[in-house]
């Protein structure tokens, strides 16, 4: 089901521009704040824009901006995580108090504030929740290496004189990649929410860009005259979380493993 | 369980509460390395921005260099940093750019709103969730538990400021039960309330049914129930007492996370709490502000996170006596 909503998604997603009724940029003063006509499937902005239009584009930057975010941090936590536990030592200590001071706080606060003083910008939110997310991942794959590192096959590579490097990549990565792609599947959706706060605060997205959290901004203003305007981008946000949050209930033994027991 | 004689006891629990507390000291630096390493990351010069505040035109070159110096912000990193802590540990996070208030002071007036909200919408969530947890873990695998379990995955997957519209056009547009936006009353507080409580009502639910779970297999339940007892005394007497523990805990945790979403929730109910304050200085880029709340949060957070694993030693005496000064999180 989980995956079905997200197939459904990126299927839009990819066929945005051909099956869009109208540029998401187009601007008709004539059609302002309507309600659905045949023209217009599921109305107008407040600047005549086709709103069905805009939401279809709009999921190319709210899922594209969210699934790039979440392959940066998957990169960036794994390699500090699996550097952290495979070394130990100082560089160890250093990364993991840095982690511990991310992870104190909800994750959408330092992120906020990062972005907030970068300044609006697309960019600017990409870079404040990357510098915030990638702790999760670290002190998941730290642990998971700790484990991992005391197996006896990373002896036996290392008596048959293989590097760290590549113990690292060909024998460790392997048994720490599916719990980590577990929660990554997981935090996408949540990935999504905090892009999308960040954009309705204003400070993603800028317009004209059709990206939900600031579709959702655009039509604050709007609320009693045309709840169109907000009803639809929650909606379209909604059901890439429910994906998401579908495709992370289909197994979340990986992350919980007493969770099996209890079946 | 085993207990010591008292001596030795108190002297274990006043052993793991100092490591705990001081534990925490590393952390509550970094978090302050964080907020004042923000200003590191500002567009241009807090000399020019203050200057530019206080005249409305761009000032002189003369002028920055006068203010840089007055700040001494040439001064290297670590030596403004030690500054500031200084003063921060003091109570003094610096003047705000806007109103010219003290920042501490402005967080402290406006955190009781935000803490209102939070509390209310921690009732509200618990008030749902615990007879869902309860009647969900007793009627395990049936069609009310699927039920639920989608219900909450739904509920917890919606976006809470669009939530808090819908709420806006539904009891106040349409039915006009409730006020939309602004605060004074207590019934100003029910719909920023009920938002944030949602989300977290939902994930309660869950919470609760799995540790009551976890709490039907151990062998006191079977043996209950062999004594006879009925199913729904044996969860409300023995298991959800003993879940009870890391449910606090994790209530706790879970307090310090309303607390954060309400900075969303209060920007859509106009609500003056720190969280509206956050996001007025974003836009206004009022940085002292932005730094304040940073510390400020982060220091609250810090403080639930402690309070919850001294109420899980507490509540558990195995804890303290086991694991010396490691983190009890559950």
């Amino acid at each position: 089901m989980g995956l079905a909503i997200l197939g459904f998604l990126t299927l839009l997603l990819l066929t945005a521009p051909v099956i869009a009724p109208h540029d998401p940029a187009a601007v008709d003063p004539d059609h302002r704040l309507e309600g659905p006509t045949s023209t217009f499937p599921l109305g107008t902005d407040h600047l005549g824009r086709c709103l069905l239009s805009r939401l279809l584009h709009g999921a190319r930057w709210s899922l594209g901006m969210a699934a790039v975010a979440s392959l940066v941090i998957l990169v960036i936590g794994t390699s500090v995580g699996g550097v952290a536990g495979y070394y130990r030592g100082p560089l160890d200590a250093v990364l993991m108090r840095v982690v511990d001071v991310l992870l104190a706080f909800p994750s959408l606060i330092p992120a906020m504030a990062i972005a907030g003083v970068l300044g609006p910008g697309l960019a600017h939110v990409l870079v404040a929740i990357v510098a915030v997310w990638w702790a999760g991942y670290a002190r998941l794959v730290r642990g998971l290496v700790l484990s991992v590192r005391e197996r006896p096959f990373v002896d036996a590579a290392r008596a048959l004189g293989a590097r760290d490097g590549g113990i690292l990549r060909r024998h460790i990565l392997p048994n720490v990649l599916p719990p980590v792609l577990v929660l990554a599947s997981v935090e996408t959706g949540t990935l999504i929410l905090a892009m999308a706060s960040l954009s309705f605060l204003g400070l993603g997205a800028q317009p004209p860009t059709p990206e939900w959290g600031a579709m959702l901004n655009d039509g604050r203003g709007f609320l009693l005259t045309a709840p169109q305007l907000m009803i639809y981008p929650g909606l379209a946000i909604s059901l890439a979380v429910v994906g998401f949050n579908l495709v992370g209930e289909a197994f979340p033994d990986y992350l919980d493993p007493h969770l099996t027991r209890m079946r | 369980m085993e207990r010591r004689d008292g001596g030795g006891h108190r002297r274990a629990l006043t052993r793991y509460l100092l490591a705990r507390f001081a534990s925490t000291v590393p952390v509550w630096v970094g978090i302050s390395l964080l907020a004042f390493g923000l200003s590191a990351l500002t567009p241009g010069d807090p000399a020019t921005i203050i200057l530019l505040r206080q005249t409305g035109e761009p000032p002189s070159v003369e002028a920055v260099r006068i203010v840089r110096r007055q700040l001494r912000l040439d001064d290297p990193f670590p030596a403004r940093y030690g500054r500031w802590l200084l003063r921060a540990v003091q109570g003094d996070l610096g003047q705000s750019y806007r109103t010219g208030e003290p920042v501490l002071a402005s967080l402290a007036s406006r955190f009781p709103r935000t803490l209102a909200i939070a509390a209310t919408a921690m009732a509200m969530a618990l008030a749902v969730s615990l007879p869902l947890g309860v009647a969900t873990a007793m009627f395990r695998g049936s069609g009310l538990d699927h039920g639920v379990r989608i219900a909450t995955l739904l509920v917890a997957s919606l976006p809470s400021f669009w939530l808090g519209y819908l709420l806006i056009l539904l009891f106040a547009v349409w039915l006009h039960a409730l006020p939309v936006a602004g605060s004074g009353t207590a019934r100003h507080l029910v719909l920023p309330a009920l938002t944030l409580a949602v989300g977290v009502g939902a994930g309660f639910s869950r919470l609760i049914r799995a540790a009551l779970l976890e709490e039907l297999w151990q062998g006191y339940t079977r043996t209950a129930r062999a004594r006879g007892v009925r199913e729904i005394l044996v969860i409300l007497r023995h298991c959800l007492r003993n879940a009870s523990i890391g449910l606090t805990t994790v209530a706790a945790l879970r307090f310090g996370h309303l607390l954060a979403g309400a900075v969303i929730v209060e920007t859509v109910f106009a609500w003056p709490g720190i969280g509206s304050f956050m996001v007025d200085a974003i836009y206004d880029r009022d940085y002292p502000v932005i730094q304040g709340f940073v510390l400020f949060t982060g220091t609250v957070f810090l403080a639930l996170s402690l309070l919850a694993d001294l109420a899980y030693s507490w509540l558990d005496p195995r804890i303290r006596l086991t694991r010396g000064g490691g983190d009890a999180v559950a």
